[in-house]
Protein backbone atom coordinates (compact mmCIF):
# COMPACT_ATOMS: atom_id res chain seq x y z
CA UNK A 1 0.00 0.00 0.00
CA UNK A 2 1.36 3.39 -0.87
CA UNK A 3 1.49 6.31 1.48
CA UNK A 4 -0.16 8.54 -1.11
CA UNK A 5 -3.72 9.57 -0.34
CA UNK A 6 -6.41 7.54 -2.08
CA UNK A 7 -10.01 8.36 -2.81
CA UNK A 8 -12.43 8.09 0.13
CA UNK A 9 -14.48 5.48 -1.76
CA UNK A 10 -11.52 3.18 -2.26
CA UNK A 11 -10.36 3.86 1.28
CA UNK A 12 -13.80 2.91 2.62
CA UNK A 13 -13.81 -0.33 0.65
CA UNK A 14 -10.42 -1.27 2.06
CA UNK A 15 -11.63 -0.41 5.56
CA UNK A 16 -14.71 -2.63 5.17
CA UNK A 17 -12.67 -5.48 3.75
CA UNK A 18 -10.08 -5.23 6.49
CA UNK A 19 -12.71 -5.26 9.21
CA UNK A 20 -14.33 -8.37 7.73
CA UNK A 21 -10.95 -10.08 7.43
CA UNK A 22 -10.22 -9.29 11.06
CA UNK A 23 -13.51 -10.89 12.04
CA UNK A 24 -12.39 -14.23 10.60
CA UNK A 25 -11.32 -16.72 13.26
CA UNK A 26 -7.87 -16.16 14.78
CA UNK A 27 -6.85 -13.33 12.46
CA UNK A 28 -4.35 -11.06 14.22
CA UNK A 29 -3.19 -8.70 11.51
CA UNK A 30 -3.90 -7.70 7.92
CA UNK A 31 -1.56 -5.93 5.54
CA UNK A 32 -1.54 -4.97 1.89
CA UNK A 33 1.30 -5.04 -0.59
CA UNK A 34 1.49 -4.36 -4.28
CA UNK A 35 0.35 -1.71 -6.71
CA UNK A 36 -1.18 1.55 -5.60
CA UNK A 37 -4.76 0.81 -4.65
CA UNK A 38 -6.15 3.33 -7.09
CA UNK A 39 -3.82 2.43 -9.93
CA UNK A 40 -5.30 1.03 -13.17
CA UNK A 41 -6.26 -2.60 -12.86
CA UNK A 42 -3.98 -4.77 -15.00
CA UNK A 43 -3.25 -8.45 -15.08
CA UNK A 44 0.29 -7.84 -13.84
CA UNK A 45 -0.65 -5.59 -10.93
CA UNK A 46 -1.56 -8.15 -8.32
CA UNK A 47 -2.45 -6.92 -4.87
CA UNK A 48 -1.21 -9.21 -2.13
CA UNK A 49 -3.25 -9.30 1.05
CA UNK A 50 -1.29 -10.63 3.99
CA UNK A 51 -3.40 -12.19 6.69
CA UNK A 52 -1.70 -13.23 9.89
CA UNK A 53 -3.39 -15.88 11.99
CA UNK A 54 -2.60 -17.07 15.48
CA UNK A 55 -3.52 -20.69 14.92
CA UNK A 56 -1.94 -22.52 11.95
CA UNK A 57 -4.86 -24.97 12.02
CA UNK A 58 -7.20 -22.34 10.57
CA UNK A 59 -4.81 -21.51 7.71
CA UNK A 60 -6.77 -23.13 4.88
CA UNK A 61 -10.20 -21.98 6.10
CA UNK A 62 -9.06 -18.40 6.54
CA UNK A 63 -7.34 -18.37 3.16
CA UNK A 64 -10.48 -19.48 1.33
CA UNK A 65 -12.77 -17.11 3.21
CA UNK A 66 -10.36 -14.20 2.90
CA UNK A 67 -10.17 -14.69 -0.86
CA UNK A 68 -13.97 -14.70 -1.16
CA UNK A 69 -14.26 -11.55 0.93
CA UNK A 70 -11.50 -9.77 -0.98
CA UNK A 71 -13.10 -10.61 -4.34
CA UNK A 72 -16.36 -9.14 -3.14
CA UNK A 73 -14.79 -5.86 -2.13
CA UNK A 74 -12.04 -5.36 -4.70
CA UNK A 75 -12.45 -5.82 -8.42
CA UNK A 76 -8.77 -6.36 -9.19
CA UNK A 77 -6.27 -9.21 -9.40
CA UNK A 78 -5.32 -10.23 -5.91
CA UNK A 79 -4.00 -13.07 -3.86
CA UNK A 80 -4.04 -13.98 -0.21
CA UNK A 81 -1.02 -14.94 1.83
CA UNK A 82 -1.89 -16.40 5.19
CA UNK A 83 0.97 -16.62 7.64
CA UNK A 84 0.57 -18.51 10.86
CA UNK A 85 2.30 -17.13 13.90
CA UNK A 86 5.31 -19.42 14.02
CA UNK A 87 6.01 -19.40 10.31
CA UNK A 88 6.70 -15.69 10.12
CA UNK A 89 9.07 -15.90 13.03
CA UNK A 90 11.06 -18.73 11.48
CA UNK A 91 11.22 -17.16 8.08
CA UNK A 92 12.44 -13.91 9.49
CA UNK A 93 15.02 -15.62 11.65
CA UNK A 94 16.36 -17.25 8.50
CA UNK A 95 16.38 -13.92 6.69
CA UNK A 96 18.12 -12.17 9.56
CA UNK A 97 20.98 -14.65 9.86
CA UNK A 98 21.43 -14.59 6.10
CA UNK A 99 21.92 -18.35 5.94
CA UNK A 100 19.23 -18.97 3.36
CA UNK A 101 16.75 -17.08 1.28
CA UNK A 102 13.33 -16.55 2.76
CA UNK A 103 10.90 -19.24 1.66
CA UNK A 104 8.26 -16.55 1.52
CA UNK A 105 10.09 -14.53 -1.08
CA UNK A 106 8.74 -14.96 -4.58
CA UNK A 107 10.04 -16.50 -7.74
CA UNK A 108 10.42 -13.71 -10.22
CA UNK A 109 10.78 -13.54 -13.94
CA UNK A 110 14.22 -12.19 -14.81
CA UNK A 111 14.09 -12.51 -18.58
CA UNK A 112 12.70 -14.27 -21.64
CA UNK A 113 14.50 -14.40 -24.95
CA UNK A 114 14.81 -16.33 -28.16
CA UNK A 115 18.00 -18.36 -28.68
CA UNK A 116 19.47 -20.62 -31.35
CA UNK A 117 18.49 -18.25 -34.15
CA UNK A 118 14.92 -18.18 -32.97
CA UNK A 119 14.51 -21.95 -32.72
CA UNK A 120 14.45 -21.99 -28.92
CA UNK A 121 13.28 -19.87 -26.04
CA UNK A 122 15.23 -19.24 -22.85
CA UNK A 123 13.56 -18.32 -19.57
CA UNK A 124 15.50 -16.98 -16.60
CA UNK A 125 13.88 -17.02 -13.17
CA UNK A 126 15.18 -15.63 -9.89
CA UNK A 127 14.53 -16.54 -6.29
CA UNK A 128 16.39 -14.41 -3.77
CA UNK A 129 19.95 -14.23 -5.07
CA UNK A 130 19.66 -17.38 -7.14
CA UNK A 131 19.08 -17.58 -10.88
CA UNK A 132 18.03 -20.50 -13.04
CA UNK A 133 17.65 -20.81 -16.80
CA UNK A 134 15.30 -23.15 -18.62
CA UNK A 135 15.04 -23.77 -22.36
CA UNK A 136 12.19 -24.89 -24.58
CA UNK A 137 11.22 -24.85 -28.21
CA UNK A 138 9.91 -21.72 -29.86
CA UNK A 139 6.94 -21.45 -32.16
CA UNK A 140 4.29 -21.99 -29.53
CA UNK A 141 3.83 -20.62 -26.00
CA UNK A 142 4.16 -24.18 -24.69
CA UNK A 143 7.92 -23.99 -25.19
CA UNK A 144 8.17 -21.01 -22.85
CA UNK A 145 5.90 -22.74 -20.33
CA UNK A 146 8.12 -25.86 -20.43
CA UNK A 147 11.22 -23.69 -20.04
CA UNK A 148 9.60 -22.10 -16.97
CA UNK A 149 9.01 -25.48 -15.36
CA UNK A 150 12.61 -26.46 -16.10
CA UNK A 151 13.91 -23.26 -14.48
CA UNK A 152 11.73 -23.82 -11.44
CA UNK A 153 13.10 -27.33 -11.04
CA UNK A 154 16.62 -25.94 -11.24
CA UNK A 155 15.71 -23.56 -8.42
CA UNK A 156 14.92 -26.58 -6.28
CA UNK A 157 11.18 -27.08 -6.70
CA UNK A 158 9.91 -30.52 -7.43
CA UNK A 159 7.14 -29.42 -9.75
CA UNK A 160 4.70 -32.28 -10.42
CA UNK A 161 3.16 -30.70 -13.49
CA UNK A 162 3.60 -30.94 -17.23
CA UNK A 163 2.47 -28.52 -19.86
CA UNK A 164 -0.78 -29.90 -21.22
CA UNK A 165 -1.55 -27.15 -23.69
CA UNK A 166 -1.23 -23.45 -24.34
CA UNK A 167 -3.56 -21.18 -26.23
CA UNK A 168 -3.11 -17.66 -27.54
CA UNK A 169 -6.08 -15.45 -26.79
CA UNK A 170 -7.11 -12.06 -28.07
CA UNK A 171 -7.86 -9.77 -25.17
CA UNK A 172 -8.80 -6.29 -26.31
CA UNK A 173 -5.96 -4.91 -28.39
CA UNK A 174 -3.33 -7.06 -26.82
CA UNK A 175 -2.55 -10.76 -26.76
CA UNK A 176 -2.81 -13.13 -23.85
CA UNK A 177 -1.77 -16.72 -23.32
CA UNK A 178 -3.58 -19.43 -21.44
CA UNK A 179 -1.42 -22.24 -20.10
CA UNK A 180 -2.91 -25.53 -18.99
CA UNK A 181 -0.78 -27.63 -16.64
CA UNK A 182 -1.48 -31.29 -15.97
CA UNK A 183 -0.48 -32.71 -12.61
CA UNK A 184 -1.07 -35.51 -10.16
CA UNK A 185 -2.80 -33.15 -7.73
CA UNK A 186 -5.10 -31.91 -10.47
CA UNK A 187 -4.83 -29.55 -13.38
CA UNK A 188 -4.12 -25.84 -13.22
CA UNK A 189 -4.79 -22.96 -15.53
CA UNK A 190 -3.06 -19.63 -15.77
CA UNK A 191 -3.78 -16.68 -18.03
CA UNK A 192 -1.57 -13.67 -18.49
CA UNK A 193 -0.66 -10.93 -20.89
CA UNK A 194 2.88 -10.01 -21.85
CA UNK A 195 4.91 -8.04 -24.35
CA UNK A 196 5.40 -11.25 -26.31
CA UNK A 197 3.57 -14.56 -26.37
CA UNK A 198 6.59 -16.19 -24.70
CA UNK A 199 6.60 -13.69 -21.82
CA UNK A 200 2.85 -14.11 -21.41
CA UNK A 201 3.28 -17.88 -21.32
CA UNK A 202 5.92 -17.68 -18.59
CA UNK A 203 3.73 -15.40 -16.51
CA UNK A 204 0.69 -17.60 -17.07
CA UNK A 205 2.69 -20.65 -15.95
CA UNK A 206 3.83 -18.88 -12.78
CA UNK A 207 0.30 -17.67 -12.18
CA UNK A 208 -1.03 -21.22 -12.48
CA UNK A 209 1.53 -22.35 -9.93
CA UNK A 210 1.43 -19.36 -7.61
CA UNK A 211 -0.62 -20.71 -4.77
CA UNK A 212 1.00 -24.09 -5.13
CA UNK A 213 4.42 -22.48 -4.72
CA UNK A 214 3.23 -20.63 -1.61
CA UNK A 215 2.19 -23.79 0.15
CA UNK A 216 4.89 -24.50 2.79
CA UNK A 217 5.04 -28.30 2.42
CA UNK A 218 5.72 -27.91 -1.28
CA UNK A 219 8.71 -25.67 -0.93
CA UNK A 220 12.02 -27.18 -1.86
CA UNK A 221 13.79 -28.78 1.06
CA UNK A 222 16.85 -26.62 0.51
CA UNK A 223 14.82 -23.47 1.07
CA UNK A 224 12.92 -24.55 4.14
CA UNK A 225 14.04 -23.10 7.47
CA UNK A 226 16.05 -25.69 9.33
CA UNK A 227 14.74 -26.90 12.66
CA UNK A 228 16.81 -28.44 15.44
CA UNK A 229 16.67 -32.23 15.53
CA UNK A 230 14.86 -33.96 18.38
CA UNK B 1 14.37 22.02 21.60
CA UNK B 2 15.72 18.61 20.71
CA UNK B 3 15.04 15.41 22.54
CA UNK B 4 17.29 12.40 22.62
CA UNK B 5 15.42 9.14 22.46
CA UNK B 6 17.08 5.72 22.38
CA UNK B 7 20.23 7.12 20.87
CA UNK B 8 18.45 8.87 18.00
CA UNK B 9 18.08 12.59 18.08
CA UNK B 10 14.53 13.45 17.20
CA UNK B 11 13.99 17.07 16.40
CA UNK B 12 10.59 18.29 17.40
CA UNK B 13 10.99 21.86 16.30
CA UNK B 14 7.94 22.88 14.27
CA UNK B 15 6.14 19.85 15.55
CA UNK B 16 3.22 19.86 17.87
CA UNK B 17 3.69 17.82 21.01
CA UNK B 18 2.34 14.27 20.65
CA UNK B 19 -0.25 15.04 23.30
CA UNK B 20 -1.70 17.69 20.98
CA UNK B 21 -1.96 15.14 18.16
CA UNK B 22 -3.79 12.77 20.49
CA UNK B 23 -6.21 15.56 21.40
CA UNK B 24 -6.78 16.37 17.73
CA UNK B 25 -7.40 12.71 16.95
CA UNK B 26 -9.83 12.41 19.85
CA UNK B 27 -11.81 15.26 18.32
CA UNK B 28 -11.75 13.48 14.94
CA UNK B 29 -13.00 10.16 16.27
CA UNK B 30 -16.66 11.15 16.37
CA UNK B 31 -16.75 12.03 12.68
CA UNK B 32 -14.39 9.33 11.43
CA UNK B 33 -16.17 7.33 8.70
CA UNK B 34 -14.63 4.10 9.93
CA UNK B 35 -12.70 2.84 12.93
CA UNK B 36 -10.14 0.96 10.86
CA UNK B 37 -9.58 4.09 8.79
CA UNK B 38 -9.23 6.14 11.95
CA UNK B 39 -6.54 3.81 13.30
CA UNK B 40 -4.46 3.98 10.13
CA UNK B 41 -4.93 7.71 9.96
CA UNK B 42 -3.65 8.00 13.54
CA UNK B 43 -0.63 5.78 12.86
CA UNK B 44 0.18 7.52 9.60
CA UNK B 45 -0.11 11.00 11.08
CA UNK B 46 2.14 9.92 13.91
CA UNK B 47 4.67 8.54 11.46
CA UNK B 48 4.56 11.55 9.17
CA UNK B 49 4.52 14.31 11.78
CA UNK B 50 7.38 12.87 13.80
CA UNK B 51 9.39 11.28 11.01
CA UNK B 52 9.05 7.78 12.44
CA UNK B 53 10.36 4.69 10.74
CA UNK B 54 7.42 2.63 11.87
CA UNK B 55 4.43 2.49 14.16
CA UNK B 56 2.58 -0.59 15.34
CA UNK B 57 -0.55 -0.77 17.43
CA UNK B 58 -1.61 -3.90 19.30
CA UNK B 59 -5.12 -4.05 20.72
CA UNK B 60 -6.25 -6.87 22.96
CA UNK B 61 -9.73 -7.20 24.37
CA UNK B 62 -12.36 -9.91 24.84
CA UNK B 63 -14.46 -8.45 22.03
CA UNK B 64 -11.68 -8.07 19.46
CA UNK B 65 -9.14 -10.67 20.49
CA UNK B 66 -5.59 -9.66 19.62
CA UNK B 67 -5.49 -7.22 16.72
CA UNK B 68 -2.37 -5.59 15.34
CA UNK B 69 -2.15 -2.66 12.94
CA UNK B 70 0.97 -1.38 11.20
CA UNK B 71 1.25 2.14 9.80
CA UNK B 72 0.57 2.34 6.07
CA UNK B 73 -1.47 -0.90 6.18
CA UNK B 74 1.81 -2.68 5.66
CA UNK B 75 2.15 -6.40 6.28
CA UNK B 76 3.66 -7.61 9.53
CA UNK B 77 7.22 -8.29 8.53
CA UNK B 78 10.56 -7.69 10.16
CA UNK B 79 11.86 -8.74 13.54
CA UNK B 80 10.90 -5.56 15.38
CA UNK B 81 7.35 -5.58 14.07
CA UNK B 82 6.77 -9.31 14.46
CA UNK B 83 8.03 -9.21 18.02
CA UNK B 84 5.60 -6.43 18.93
CA UNK B 85 2.67 -8.01 17.13
CA UNK B 86 3.14 -11.53 18.42
CA UNK B 87 4.68 -11.22 21.82
CA UNK B 88 4.56 -7.73 23.30
CA UNK B 89 1.75 -6.55 25.55
CA UNK B 90 -1.05 -4.58 23.93
CA UNK B 91 -0.06 -0.97 23.28
CA UNK B 92 1.34 1.49 20.77
CA UNK B 93 4.93 1.02 19.63
CA UNK B 94 6.95 3.42 17.55
CA UNK B 95 10.42 3.34 16.05
CA UNK B 96 12.06 5.41 17.47
CA UNK B 97 10.20 5.73 20.73
CA UNK B 98 8.85 9.26 21.00
CA UNK B 99 5.74 8.99 23.13
CA UNK B 100 5.50 9.19 26.87
CA UNK B 101 3.83 6.00 28.19
CA UNK B 102 0.63 7.78 29.16
CA UNK B 103 0.37 9.46 25.74
CA UNK B 104 0.92 6.15 23.97
CA UNK B 105 -1.68 4.59 26.22
CA UNK B 106 -4.21 7.33 25.43
CA UNK B 107 -3.71 6.92 21.71
CA UNK B 108 -3.93 3.13 21.94
CA UNK B 109 -7.12 3.46 23.95
CA UNK B 110 -8.59 5.84 21.41
CA UNK B 111 -7.83 3.39 18.61
CA UNK B 112 -9.33 0.50 20.58
CA UNK B 113 -12.53 2.51 20.94
CA UNK B 114 -12.52 3.20 17.20
CA UNK B 115 -12.21 -0.50 16.41
CA UNK B 116 -14.94 -1.38 18.88
CA UNK B 117 -17.26 1.18 17.23
CA UNK B 118 -16.55 -0.39 13.85
CA UNK B 119 -17.37 -3.85 15.13
CA UNK B 120 -20.59 -2.66 16.72
CA UNK B 121 -21.65 -0.98 13.49
CA UNK B 122 -20.76 -4.13 11.55
CA UNK B 123 -22.74 -6.36 13.91
CA UNK B 124 -25.75 -4.06 13.61
CA UNK B 125 -25.82 -4.41 9.83
CA UNK B 126 -24.80 -8.06 9.40
CA UNK B 127 -26.32 -11.40 10.22
CA UNK B 128 -24.26 -13.00 12.99
CA UNK B 129 -24.65 -16.55 11.72
CA UNK B 130 -23.76 -16.15 8.05
CA UNK B 131 -21.82 -12.89 8.04
CA UNK B 132 -24.06 -11.65 5.20
CA UNK B 133 -25.99 -8.39 5.42
CA UNK B 134 -29.09 -8.52 7.59
CA UNK B 135 -32.62 -7.68 6.51
CA UNK B 136 -32.54 -4.05 7.57
CA UNK B 137 -29.33 -3.14 5.79
CA UNK B 138 -30.42 -5.11 2.73
CA UNK B 139 -33.66 -3.13 2.58
CA UNK B 140 -31.63 0.10 2.71
CA UNK B 141 -29.33 -1.06 -0.06
CA UNK B 142 -32.22 -2.25 -2.20
CA UNK B 143 -33.94 1.12 -1.85
CA UNK B 144 -30.75 2.90 -2.88
CA UNK B 145 -30.18 0.49 -5.77
CA UNK B 146 -33.74 1.07 -6.93
CA UNK B 147 -33.28 4.85 -6.84
CA UNK B 148 -30.11 4.58 -8.90
CA UNK B 149 -31.85 2.26 -11.31
CA UNK B 150 -34.80 4.56 -11.85
CA UNK B 151 -32.69 7.69 -12.05
CA UNK B 152 -29.74 6.46 -14.12
CA UNK B 153 -31.11 3.32 -15.77
CA UNK B 154 -28.73 1.00 -13.94
CA UNK B 155 -30.13 -2.49 -14.56
CA UNK B 156 -29.96 -5.11 -11.85
CA UNK B 157 -31.57 -8.37 -10.84
CA UNK B 158 -33.01 -9.14 -7.45
CA UNK B 159 -32.80 -12.83 -6.59
CA UNK B 160 -34.64 -14.30 -3.62
CA UNK B 161 -33.78 -17.84 -2.60
CA UNK B 162 -35.55 -20.00 -0.12
CA UNK B 163 -33.91 -23.14 1.22
CA UNK B 164 -36.14 -26.13 0.46
CA UNK B 165 -37.27 -28.31 3.36
CA UNK B 166 -35.21 -26.36 5.90
CA UNK B 167 -37.73 -26.89 8.69
CA UNK B 168 -37.77 -30.60 8.04
CA UNK B 169 -33.98 -30.63 8.11
CA UNK B 170 -33.94 -28.71 11.39
CA UNK B 171 -36.46 -31.08 12.93
CA UNK B 172 -34.61 -34.15 11.74
CA UNK B 173 -31.01 -33.16 12.44
CA UNK B 174 -31.37 -30.44 15.06
CA UNK B 175 -30.72 -26.71 15.09
CA UNK B 176 -26.90 -26.93 15.13
CA UNK B 177 -27.07 -28.79 11.81
CA UNK B 178 -29.52 -26.20 10.49
CA UNK B 179 -27.12 -23.43 11.51
CA UNK B 180 -24.30 -25.22 9.77
CA UNK B 181 -26.35 -25.32 6.57
CA UNK B 182 -27.03 -21.59 6.79
CA UNK B 183 -23.34 -20.86 7.39
CA UNK B 184 -22.44 -22.99 4.37
CA UNK B 185 -24.93 -21.08 2.24
CA UNK B 186 -23.38 -17.81 3.43
CA UNK B 187 -19.87 -19.01 2.54
CA UNK B 188 -21.10 -20.31 -0.80
CA UNK B 189 -22.80 -17.06 -1.67
CA UNK B 190 -19.68 -15.05 -0.90
CA UNK B 191 -17.58 -17.31 -3.10
CA UNK B 192 -19.87 -16.93 -6.13
CA UNK B 193 -20.56 -13.22 -6.08
CA UNK B 194 -18.61 -10.58 -7.92
CA UNK B 195 -17.30 -7.28 -6.61
CA UNK B 196 -20.28 -4.96 -6.17
CA UNK B 197 -22.88 -7.74 -5.79
CA UNK B 198 -24.79 -7.77 -2.52
CA UNK B 199 -26.05 -10.77 -0.55
CA UNK B 200 -28.15 -10.88 2.59
CA UNK B 201 -29.99 -13.28 4.83
CA UNK B 202 -33.43 -11.72 4.94
CA UNK B 203 -35.31 -14.38 6.88
CA UNK B 204 -34.77 -17.67 8.68
CA UNK B 205 -33.91 -19.63 5.56
CA UNK B 206 -34.38 -16.89 2.97
CA UNK B 207 -31.55 -15.17 1.16
CA UNK B 208 -31.55 -12.23 -1.22
CA UNK B 209 -28.96 -11.13 -3.73
CA UNK B 210 -28.61 -8.03 -5.89
CA UNK B 211 -26.76 -8.81 -9.09
CA UNK B 212 -25.53 -6.42 -11.73
CA UNK B 213 -27.38 -6.96 -15.04
CA UNK B 214 -30.77 -8.40 -15.88
CA UNK B 215 -30.27 -11.93 -17.09
CA UNK B 216 -32.76 -14.04 -15.09
CA UNK B 217 -30.73 -17.15 -15.86
CA UNK B 218 -27.93 -15.68 -13.75
CA UNK B 219 -30.09 -15.94 -10.63
CA UNK B 220 -31.19 -19.48 -11.35
CA UNK B 221 -27.60 -20.48 -12.20
CA UNK B 222 -26.43 -18.95 -8.94
CA UNK B 223 -28.95 -20.98 -6.96
CA UNK B 224 -27.96 -24.20 -8.70
CA UNK B 225 -24.25 -23.63 -8.10
CA UNK B 226 -24.96 -22.62 -4.53
CA UNK B 227 -26.90 -25.83 -3.93
CA UNK B 228 -23.99 -27.88 -5.18
CA UNK B 229 -21.38 -25.88 -3.26
CA UNK B 230 -23.27 -25.92 0.03
CA UNK B 231 -24.00 -29.63 -0.41
CA UNK B 232 -20.32 -30.33 -1.03
CA UNK B 233 -19.26 -28.25 1.98
CA UNK B 234 -21.65 -30.15 4.18
CA UNK B 235 -21.05 -33.54 2.64
CA UNK B 236 -24.65 -34.20 1.63
CA UNK B 237 -26.81 -33.54 -1.39
CA UNK B 238 -30.00 -32.28 0.20
CA UNK B 239 -29.42 -28.55 -0.12
CA UNK B 240 -31.71 -27.03 -2.73
CA UNK B 241 -33.39 -23.68 -3.26
CA UNK B 242 -36.56 -22.26 -4.68
CA UNK B 243 -35.76 -19.08 -6.60
CA UNK B 244 -37.65 -15.94 -7.52
CA UNK B 245 -36.13 -13.14 -9.58
CA UNK B 246 -37.18 -9.68 -10.64
CA UNK B 247 -35.37 -7.10 -12.70
CA UNK B 248 -35.06 -3.36 -12.32
CA UNK B 249 -35.96 -0.91 -13.66
CA UNK B 250 -38.12 -2.88 -16.15
CA UNK B 251 -40.38 -4.70 -13.69
CA UNK B 252 -40.78 -2.20 -10.87
CA UNK B 253 -40.12 1.39 -9.98
CA UNK B 254 -39.76 0.96 -6.24
CA UNK B 255 -38.10 -1.52 -3.92
CA UNK B 256 -41.30 -2.86 -2.35
CA UNK B 257 -42.82 -3.65 -5.75
CA UNK B 258 -39.62 -5.34 -6.92
CA UNK B 259 -39.62 -7.52 -3.81
CA UNK B 260 -43.25 -8.41 -4.43
CA UNK B 261 -42.51 -9.55 -7.98
CA UNK B 262 -39.56 -11.68 -6.88
CA UNK B 263 -41.55 -13.06 -3.93
CA UNK B 264 -44.47 -14.04 -6.13
CA UNK B 265 -42.15 -15.94 -8.48
CA UNK B 266 -40.46 -17.58 -5.51
CA UNK B 267 -43.77 -18.93 -4.24
CA UNK B 268 -44.76 -20.05 -7.72
CA UNK B 269 -41.49 -21.96 -7.89
CA UNK B 270 -42.08 -23.50 -4.47
CA UNK B 271 -45.54 -24.63 -5.52
CA UNK B 272 -44.23 -26.56 -8.48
Amino acid sequence: MPDDPVSPTIQAEFDRLELELRKLPDVIAVGFEGPAVDSPVTDDAILTIHVMVGDPEVHATVEAQALDLARLHLARPLRILVAPDGEIGEAEAAERDGSQPSPLSRVRLVGVGLVEAGRGVEVTLGHGERRAVGRGGSGSPSGAAEATLTALRQLGWSVPFDVGASVRLAVGTTGAVLVYLRGEDGDRLGVSVGETAETAAVKATLQALNRWLDDPPRRPVALRPTTPAG
Amino acid sequence: MNREVLGDVVSDTAQRPPEALVAALAADLARAPSGVGFIYDALDRLRTEYGLNDAVLVIQSPSTGRQAFRAGRRPVRGGWVSERVLRSPAGLYTDPVILQPDTAESLAHLCAVALRLDLLAHDATHDALTGLLNRRSFDDLLTRAMSRSVRYGWAFTLVIMDLNRFKELNDRLGHPAGDEVLRAVGRGLRSFLRAGDVAARIGGDEFAVILDGTDPEVGRGLAARLSTAAGTMLGWAEVAFAVGTATAPDEASDAARLLEVADRRLYEAKGR
